[in-house]
């Protein structure tokens, strides 16, 4: 098959995607308040923190640093967040998989598209307001250079995502339920991701752990990279290091699929 | 293969694995640490071939591994043994290329987007498969013309009729005009006219195109209309594969003559190889074997002994060949 013709399966699947989201449209309104509130929570407690605490630099972060950050990481998070793992588990308790499979289309690339579809869509909604607070509030801005390593990052940030929660679900053509390992993505999300606040607050050892997995690269580095904490160097490398998680998890990706389908398809469906 | 043969299947064979319990929570719990699994023999070595433009009809009881045979023909299971080669692909190996010259449509699993109307589905089709947009235009309107569902087009999925919407799940697995259709159970829970419909568009594409089918159901009247082959499976077994007009002779050799009396004949003596279904003191229905007795005696022997009025002959019902013939495995 030429690039052209899976350029075309792409776009027909993103299109479908967008249509999909579009029509329940009251959703991603009621997602637009979820994200405010969130930070707002996080605003209250550490401003706590800076007031009782008597500095104004907790590691290398001053309280405005610091909200900066969580705005971006809840900007980047909410860009590369991907439900695969639970649509998945959905698809082989209820035996409709299959019906991916008749299709001259992967299950992994069928999925990627209409995720990227999703998610193009409802990441416009739902951090809408953030982003519009953060420009015309706080004023919050990054270089042209820093900027596009910024978007190849969380491309690249989204890809890797998609890729280990897709992972994860393949789990369900062993367990078919999958609720626990759900939570445990979320569980990762809050703590590895740097999703509620920065890898550098947490001890040496837990941050030299971090630094040998791939859950800092979803949300930690491309925040960080957007308020340029990190230098031009540590940036480029720091995507290279993303590629390279995306090729071993995409290879663990396809022995897992195999392994787990051939499993699948021998319990009858 | 010979030329004219688009599938062959050679002593396939399929076991799967089924987690199995007693009920009561206690044995809920034992499960947690022993599991059971009981091995059940789906398939046990079926062979047989598909010509190009045949219609042919897969027919069994439930779990008899009907819908095993089709999953392992379109590539969505791997056998444990044995053979499967459609067109010149083995449909597990090169499942991507291969699932191109092929259509599918389970009845139980839609492959339609549930939220979006039909024709958004359809669309998407003509990208997944890389349709040219004149021919797609084309292969369209043909397909909706045919089965008729021009005014459910824009209407989301999940709100249509299981007829309305079995309908549009046959045109999305023919959008890409492919070779070999299988259909497993297409008409379940499907009302009469839109059977109907169903029917005659398995035909019309089988005239028209040469389109070789393969459909699996439990409505023999499906079948009749359909196939005049037809594979009986029961068990993971194949026990006829055949003409359909022979399994009758194979199968089931006896007539039923329904006959009316002019008086009251509480009751009657019938020759030799006949018996009596059911009757009132006015009418009798007396099934006649074929091997031990000849119609034309069973007539002449009621016209002389009884004072007849209206007397009719007939075929055992296909339902109830069937029916025998799963009963007697």
């Amino acid at each position: 098959m030429s690039v052209r013709d899976s350029f075309l399966q792409f776009k027909g699947v993103f299109k479908m995607a967008i249509k999909d989201a579009i029509a329940y449209k009251f959703e991603f309104v009621i997602w637009m308040i979820a994200h405010p509130i969130w930070l707002a929570a996080l605003y209250f407690v550490w401003k706590a923190i800076y007031a009782y605490s008597g500095v104004d630099v907790i590691r290398g972060f001053t309280f405005l640093g610091f909200i900066n950050y969580m705005i971006l990481a809840t900007i980047v998070g909410t860009a590369t967040w991907v439900g695969v793992d639970y649509r998945t588990a959905d698809e082989v308790r209820r035996g409709t998989l299959i019906r991916y499979i008749v299709k001259p289309v992967s299950y992994y690339r069928n999925a990627l598209y209409s995720n990227i579809g999703w998610r193009f869509f409802a990441f416009s909604f739902e951090s809408l307001p953030i982003v519009i607070f953060a420009i015309f509030f706080l004023g919050l801005t990054t270089t042209n250079i820093y900027f596009v390593l910024f978007t190849i990052s969380v491309i690249l940030a989204f890809v890797l995502n998609y890729t280990f929660t897709f992972i994860f679900g393949l789990m369900a053509f062993w367990l078919v339920k999958i609720g626990g390992i759900i939570r445990v993505r979320n569980g990762l999300e809050v703590l590895l991701k740097g999703f509620v606040m920065p890898i550098s607050f947490f001890p040496i050892w837990f941050q030299k752990v971090s630094n040998i997995l791939p859950f800092q690269y979803v949300v930690y580095v491309p925040a960080q990279i957007f308020l340029q904490n990190f230098t031009l160097l540590q940036s480029v490398v720091s995507i290279v290091i993303q590629l390279l998680w995306i090729v071993v998890l995409l290879t663990v990706a396809k022995i897992i699929w195999r392994r787990g389908y051939i499993r699948f398809a021998g319990v009858g469906m | 293969m010979k030329s004219d043969v688009v599938i062959s299947v050679k002593n396939l064979k399929k076991a799967f694995r089924k987690r199995e319990r007693k009920h009561g929570l206690a044995e809920a719990f034992k499960q947690l640490f022993s599991t059971r699994f009981e091995i059940k023999q789906a398939l046990r070595g079926i062979s047989f071939d598909v010509k190009k433009g045949e219609i042919l009809g897969f027919i069994g009881p439930n779990g008899a591994g009907k819908s095993t045979a089709i999953k392992a023909m379109c590539g969505i299971l791997y056998p444990d043994s044995g053979r499967v080669k459609v067109l010149k692909y083995d449909p597990w190996e090169e499942r991507e290329d291969y699932v191109r010259n092929i259509g599918v449509v389970f009845g139980q699993k839609s492959q339609l987007w549930w939220d979006l109307p039909a024709v958004d589905s359809f669309y998407l089709m003509r990208d997944l498969y890389n349709i040219p947009e004149k021919a797609f235009k084309k292969r369209l309107d043909f397909l909706v013309d045919l089965l008729d569902v021009k005014e459910y087009l824009g209407v989301q999925v999940r709100t249509l009729s299981l007829g309305e919407r079995m309908r549009c799940e046959l045109i999305v697995a023919l959008l890409h005009n492919p070779k070999i259709v299988f259909l497993d159970e297409p008409t379940i829970g499907v009302d009469v006219i839109a059977k109907a419909k169903i029917r005659n568009f398995i035909r019309e594409l089988n005239k028209k195109e040469g389109t070789t089918f393969i459909v699996t159901t439990h409505d023999m009247s499906d079948i009749e209309q359909l196939c005049e082959r037809i594979v009986v499976i029961t068990n993971g077994e194949i026990l006829y594969d055949g003409l359909l007009s022979k399994i009758k002779d194979e199968f089931y050799n006896s007539k039923f003559i329904h006959v009316k009396f002019r008086t009251k004949v509480p009751k009657i003596k019938l020759p030799k190889g006949c018996e009596l279904v059911k009757g009132t003191d006015y009418e009798k229905e007396i099934e006649i074997n074929l091997k031990k007795q000849k119609v034309a005696n069973v007539v002449d022997f009621l016209i002389k002994n009884y004072k007849v009025l209206d007397l009719a002959v007939s075929d055992p019902d296909i339902d109830e060949i069937i029916k025998d013939i799963y009963e007697k495995k």
